[in-house]
């Protein structure tokens, strides 16, 4: 089965923490094409190296302006929290 | 005849052949974004995509108003006009508001959902830009919102990303009226109602991005420019009144105190500026659209797309005439070129003393709407023509004086504006500049002000009409 992909946007891709943490990622292979792109708030493992994280999906990150960086990193998400509002 | 809705605007584009309809399938994925992109870059038509992929029965609008000659179209004048009868003939019709008027049955209620029943996603709001941070469904259109303590209703143009089904995210600058209004909601403790109108028709699209003022509804103003009212329909699920030949209608409410990350997207300025960061959350309560509905989208970038020909050259130019005029100020043109984006003006003026420039200056940039955007004015004096970019070059190359000739001071800025360091960007930190292109009063006109070596400075009357006279005798066309 293929993995799922998802981005985020972060400060500097070099820095970004890994380990748990709360997120905002976007849906990029969602079951309805529809739902490409909305915004999902995860409670998540994040790794800078894929094979760290082997039961991980594939997680995209993008500057604050938008520009994909390079290389993905894995992410497993451990819960999706509601949206405010 | 003013034109009624977005489908007849079709037909007037596609009989003077300003738009071109793509029937074969396109994605809304950054395939329409890329094309509407193209032709703004390459002056190219309108476009209408017929076929949109995941989304059959729906039509997206593209570049409606990305020249001068659909604006002209859009406001049923002569394609033809020049900018400066055009923007003469939209400052006077701006100026003379008409009072909309409200229907009981709306084309833009044939179709209504509410509550759990409401999907953003059931809409194709485009990926406007690879990179963007989401979905872009409101690109070109406006925003209806209403001053909690008085009657003025203002309509902006704020974007507005797909954040899930019944969320949206956008861009609301604290210094824009919407963003004060929404200070004030929250101050009593309440979200702020709204209703996103998209796909109305052209003029009420062009109105809902000028800065027309505090106090004055656009509805109005785009009464004006028609020469008709405004029909007006109520909205399902709150008291705010929209289009009622508009294809979608979003209503609800903007949160208090709660935001998500929203952004970055592809900017007027030409840039992607502002970055992803918290920004005001819309909750979405009800959707009404009309069937097959068209939604009208821009792709705001480098110059010229529909913001750089209606926003800029046209919306600008209103309050910083009325205040000129009421000055009494002897000004002979005021211009926004669509390649200055918004952040520069153009004030041609007599010249009966002394730094009229920054006596200009000060009542330019005291039109509160334009506060962080416009931060650089140009005076020229009565000899150069103000809509003629190469007499205004020609002008700040000769005229302003590299020391005496430039005035700086500070002022607050925005997120958008791309010369400013990330942290000026975010600390609100700008800075405003005057380019006096005018002679000093003083200048003894013999020895001091320079004669200019044009064809009509430089020969008697009767030599110029000698020539005149033979021009194509000499072999001219």
């Amino acid at each position: 089965m293929p993995k799922r992909e998802y981005d985020t946007y972060c400060d500097n891709p070099e820095s970004l923490s890994e380990g748990e943490a709360v997120i905002m990622v976007r849906e990029l292979t969602p079951e309805a094409p529809r739902h490409k792109y909305l915004s999902k708030l995860v409670k998540a493992v994040l790794a800078r190296e894929p094979e760290k994280l082997a039961e991980g999906d594939v997680l995209w990150l993008r500057w604050q302006r938008g520009r994909k960086f390079h290389k993905p990193w894995a992410i497993k998400i451990i819960e999706e929290l509601k949206l405010p509002g | 005849m003013a034109i009624k809705d977005s489908r007849e605007f079709v037909e007037r584009l596609d009989k003077v052949g300003e738009i071109v309809r793509v029937k074969q399938v396109v994605d809304w994925d950054c395939e329409a974004g890329a094309i509407v992109r193209r032709t703004c870059e390459t002056q190219g038509p309108a476009v209408l995509f017929e076929n949109i992929k995941d989304y059959p029965g729906h039509r997206i609008l593209g570049a409606s108003c990305a020249s001068f000659k659909r604006v002209a179209v859009g406001l049923d004048l002569d394609p033809e006009i020049s900018i400066r009868e055009l923007c003469d003939e939209v400052y006077l019709r701006a100026e003379r508001r008409i009072k909309p008027v409200v229907v009981a049955k709306a084309p833009c209620q044939e179709n209504v959902v509410t509550g759990e029943d409401v999907d953003l996603t059931a809409f194709p709001a485009p990926l406007v830009h690879d990179g963007d941070g989401g979905r872009y469904i409101s690109t070109w259109h406006f925003v209806v919102t209403k001053d909690p303590t008085s009657d003025w209703v203002n309509w902006g143009m704020y974007r507005q990303m797909v954040h899930s089904k019944n969320l949206m995210g956008g861009l609301m600058l604290p210094t824009s009226e919407a963003g004060k209004m929404k200070a004030e909601y929250e101050a009593k403790g309440q979200n702020m109602p709204f209703a996103t109108v998209i796909g109305a028709d052209p003029v009420c699209l062009m109105a809902g991005g000028f800065p027309v003022g505090p106090g004055i509804s656009e509805v109005d103003v785009a009464g004006g420019l028609r020469g008709v009212p405004v029909e007006l329909v109520k909205c399902k699920t709150n008291d705010l009144m929209v289009p009622a030949n508009a294809e979608i209608v979003i209503e609800g409410e903007v949160l208090r105190g709660v935001t998500l990350e929203e952004g970055p997207f592809g900017e007027f300025t030409g840039y992607r500026t502002a970055p992803r960061t918290s920004r005001p959350v819309y909750k979405v309560n009800c959707i009404t659209w009309r069937n097959n509905p068209i939604l009208t989208m821009s792709n705001m970038g480098m110059p010229v797309d529909d913001s750089h020909v209606t926003t800029v050259p046209l919306g600008y130019i209103i309050p910083i005439r009325r205040l000129l005029e009421a000055q009494k100020l002897p000004v002979t043109g005021v211009f926004v070129p669509p390649e200055m984006v918004g952040f520069g003006v153009i004030v041609g003026t007599k010249v009966p003393y002394n730094h009229i420039a920054t006596h200009i200056a000060h009542i330019v940039f005291s039109v509160p709407v334009l506060w962080g955007y416009c931060s650089k004015l140009i005076v020229v004096d009565d000899t150069v023509d103000p809509y003629n970019m190469t007499e205004v070059l020609h002008a700040v190359a000769t005229k302003c004086h590299p020391t005496r000739g430039v005035t700086t001071f500070p002022t607050c800025g925005t997120p958008l504006q791309p010369y400013l360091s990330l942290q000026e960007r975010l600390q609100g930190h700008s800075s405003h500049l005057v380019l006096d292109c005018t002679w000093p009063v003083e200048w003894d006109p013999e020895t001091e002000k320079p004669p200019m070596v044009s064809f009509k400075h430089m020969y008697t009357e009767e030599m110029q009409k000698r020539v005149l006279e033979n021009w194509s005798s000499y072999g001219f066309k």
